[in-house]
């Protein structure tokens, strides 16, 4: 969808005439040579991709509709915590402190992973509830709202661990660690339950979301992943205080 | 050894040439066959002219619609006079808490509630209905020994008015969620036994988008009086709900027009000459100006503002849902300025009830009011300043609330026409219950549509039928409307965009005429496009036409394209059965026409 909103905008139409065109000039000055084309062809394609990456965000900020699978990726993805784009202390160099950095960070990249599939996910069964019952969208809404804030606490909780260094005060960032990813599972979990149920009920019959407790379910789940944000932010500005 | 010279075979400038030149033209060709596959099947239009331009010059060429408008001689047959308007069943409003008990040792009770304390389905809805499973598995009693039990009906204040007045329903007791709506049914001439001024303190207020919240408050916080210079000079635009039905919207156009009126000097209540002042309509007309939105029911703002925060500045809430709403992630800087008569849902007993139950409704009041019950909300009541000021607006008469929604019925367009499209799917799948419904429910809305708006039908099933060129609402047009709708038959498949794109044209070509006019289009249908075009090559169309849509999801229909539609303007799908589709239809001409 947003591949096509970036297609329409002149700007991008002019840029791949005005790349093609650089690209066979390019050609036809050096001569039709294997590295004349490939390298060519790198600076072309490496110039459209920087362009999309940077139209892409502009494009989607417009719009803030979550249950847009587009809009609830970017504020998704700009949550990525910092330690993803670090790499790994490369073997060769390897020490003890390396070995366990390099542990660390590999668990928690398996634990961001693992966060974002959680998102994800849920995003995609509360889309298609939408789609089924569009009563329930603004419960839904709310939902995806706290799901992407308690991503936003796990990457927090996350990022704090590995720069704090006192064992009391690594323990409390663990807590909040697993309250955090505790409640995001259990959240998709939730979602999950209730779309199976929306779409078994629709093999017999339409559901009524006013004749169930779909309703009440989804603001259970909103109600408690609020409280939990409260708990846990409150905890996070006066770490003191839960100890 | 003679070494023999071998040279590698020079290619010739020409062949070279030939050879970028050719290049050239396979990565244009390659080019603009790429941007010919991503843009394909959709038309590129970035505004409403040029929309109108696509549709007539490339779209209904190539759909088919039938022009099969009614005879005028056939329409003025219908008479416009003997249109009653049923009035929902009881049923038809959920009822929780204790179920109706004729044994002798119980008093029932049965309360009319509004929905944002009664709605047991929402967590932060359901106030009142806990409290009546907490005094219920109490058994209190009546001074003569009866147990008393209370069953909580969830009907929004107005319909409850509505069905009191035409004695459709003879409740026990009535707490709508303000005072407003007991003056209409006194002006009504129901005879109400107060039984308490609050069961739970609550007030009305403008949530505000945080952004421009900071903005306003730069410089300190802000009356609602300035609030409102603010939106009557374009700065702030909001939305609010139907006030027929809503007790907020109710509120804010009470509040608006005692202001217009100039009484926040003299602090005498709005009256009936008030409203007839020029002075008066003018602000009204530039208080309308900045309206962007006026829904069916609070909760689709509240979708609107939640699912699009940048497009809604500003809309009406109650203090106690926004304190829920500043709970929801991002939306903890959402500001607050509350204005007009405290909305704290009185509770009335009524000249039918028996002294058992009047008692009985005493004890209930008693009960929900004391701490325990009020702590549920989690609201602190000493926080909710606003109720202890002195200078709230009074509480008017019934006869000039009810001449203040005529007002506004009348006025709400601020100068402007609005132009509405009906477009109805008659395919094969709206036989019988549905179709008839719909006819039932056009039949009944087509009396709120003010004299003067514009109004057009078309339907739809293999190809578009055009039965009612959109002109103005007169008693003919009124005429042609309903014998239009006697005449629905459900057959075929649904070429819904279609149909879609010639109500659009028919918009925009009265657009052409009239740029300053408001548009809407009402799609009705109860099954997806399976003919003529689809969803991926309207959305140009449909996001640049500049008309709002109303989609109703008629029965079990896919919901996914219908949002997209309503997300493109500040629009909200709203799910219809052939039970409420009358209501429905009422509401959206109400607040559109």
């Amino acid at each position: 969808m947003q591949w096509r909103k970036c297609f329409r905008l002149p700007q991008t139409i002019w840029l791949l005439v005005g790349a093609g065109l650089a690209y066979l000039c390019f050609i036809t000055v050096l001569g039709i040579q294997l590295i004349v084309l490939l390298s060519g062809g790198a600076i072309a394609l490496i110039t459209i991709i920087w362009w999309f990456r940077q139209i892409q965000p502009h494009l989607i900020q417009a719009l803030t509709n979550l249950l847009d699978r587009d809009v609830y990726l970017t504020q998704l993805r700009s949550i990525k915590p910092a330690f993803i784009t670090i790499s790994p202390p490369p073997i060769f160099r390897q020490t003890t402190e390396n070995t366990h950095n390099s542990s660390t960070l590999i668990t928690r990249r398996l634990a961001w992973q693992q966060t974002y599939q959680w998102a994800k996910e849920a995003h995609q069964y509360a889309k298609q509830i939408a789609n089924q019952q569009a009563t329930l969208t603004p419960e839904l809404l709310e939902a995806l709202y706290t799901v992407l804030a308690l991503v936003e606490l796990i990457v927090r909780s996350l990022e704090v661990l590995d720069q704090v260094k006192t064992s009391t005060y690594k323990h409390l960032a663990q807590q909040h660690f697993q309250a955090s990813c505790d409640r995001l599972q259990a959240t998709h979990n939730q979602l999950q339950q209730l779309h199976d149920q929306v779409m078994i009920s629709d093999l017999h019959h339409p559901l009524n979301p006013s004749e169930t407790d779909l309703p009440h379910r989804l603001q259970l789940v909103v109600d408690a992943n609020k409280l939990t944000l409260q708990q846990l932010h409150a905890s996070f500005s006066q770490p003191g205080s839960s100890q | 050894m003679k070494k023999t010279l071998r040279m590698t075979p020079k290619k010739s400038p020409r062949i070279r040439q030939f050879i970028a030149l050719l290049a050239v033209g396979i990565v244009l060709a390659f080019l603009g066959y790429s941007i010919h596959l991503w843009s394909a099947h959709s038309w590129q239009v970035q505004s409403p002219e040029q929309t109108y331009q696509v549709l007539q010059e490339e779209i209904l060429p190539g759909i088919r619609v039938d022009r099969k408008e009614i005879p005028d001689q056939l329409a003025a047959r219908y008479s416009t006079k003997q249109i009653e308007e049923p009035l929902p069943t009881l049923e038809s409003f959920p009822l929780y808490g204790a179920q109706p008990n004729q044994d002798p040792n119980v008093v029932y009770l049965e309360i009319f509630s509004s929905a944002e304390k009664a709605n047991a389905l929402k967590q932060d809805e359901r106030w009142l209905v806990d409290v009546a499973d907490a005094f219920n598995a109490k058994r209190v009693t009546t001074s003569n020994g009866q147990t008393i039990q209370v069953g909580i009906r969830n009907i929004s204040s107005g319909e409850a008015a509505r069905m009191i007045v035409a004695k459709a329903a003879k409740p026990t007791g009535y707490t709508p969620q303000g005072s407003l709506w007991l003056e209409i049914l006194k002006q009504d001439g129901i005879s109400l036994h107060p039984v308490a001024d609050q069961l739970l303190p609550n007030y009305t207020g403008l949530a505000i988008q945080a952004e421009i919240y900071q903005q306003l408050t730069a410089k300190g916080q802000i009356s609602f009086d300035q609030l409102i210079d603010t939106i009557l000079a374009g700065k702030v635009s909001i939305g609010y709900p139907n006030p027929y039905t809503s007790a907020s919207s109710l509120n804010l156009l009470y509040t608006l027009l005692w202001r217009a009126a100039g009484h926040q000097q003299d602090h005498q209540p709005l009256t009936l000459a008030d409203l007839q002042s020029p002075q008066v309509k003018s602000i009204f007309d530039a208080f309308q100006q900045q309206v962007l939105v006026t829904t069916r029911t609070s909760g689709d703002l509240k979708e609107i503002f939640i699912r699009d925060p940048h497009k809604l500045q500003a809309f009406t809430l109650d203090y106690l849902s926004y304190v829920e709403l500043k709970r929801l992630p991002g939306f903890a800087q959402t500001g607050f300025i509350p204005f007009g008569v405290p909305q704290s849902s009185p509770l009335v007993g009524f000249e039918w009830n028996t002294p058992a139950q009047q008692e009985a409704l005493k004890r209930f009041s008693e009960f929900a009011t004391s701490p325990p019950m009020q702590q549920l909300t989690q609201v602190n009541a000493a926080s909710m300043t606003y109720l202890h000021q002195t200078d709230l607006p009074p509480t008017p008469s019934g006869e000039v609330l009810k001449a203040a929604q005529s007002f506004w019925k009348l006025q709400k367009d601020g100068g402007h026409t609005a132009y509405l499209m009906m477009v109805i799917d008659t395919s094969g799948s709206m036989q019988g219950n549905r179709i008839h419904a719909v006819q039932a429910g056009l039949r009944t809305a087509s009396k709120e549509i003010n004299r003067g708006n514009y109004v057009g039908l078309m339907t739809f099933s293999d190809y578009t039928r055009y039965l009612v060129p959109i002109a103005p609402f007169d008693t003919l047009q009124y005429q042609r409307l309903l014998a239009a709708t006697e005449m629905l038959r459900a057959d075929g498949q649904t070429a819904m965009y279609d149909a879609l794109m010639a109500g659009l044209a028919e918009l925009l070509a009265q657009r052409q005429r009239d740029p300053d006019g408001r548009f809407y289009l009402i799609l009705l249908s109860d099954g997806e496009a399976n003919k003529g075009m689809q969803f991926k090559q309207a959305e140009q169309i449909l996001t640049n036409s500049g008309v709002r849509i109303y989609p109703i999801a008629y029965g079990d229909v896919s919901q996914q394209e219908l949002q997209t539609i309503a997300a493109l303007r500040e629009s909200t799908v709203q799910v219809g059965n052939p039970q409420n589709v009358q209501q429905m239809l009422k509401e959206l001409l109400q607040t559109s026409l």
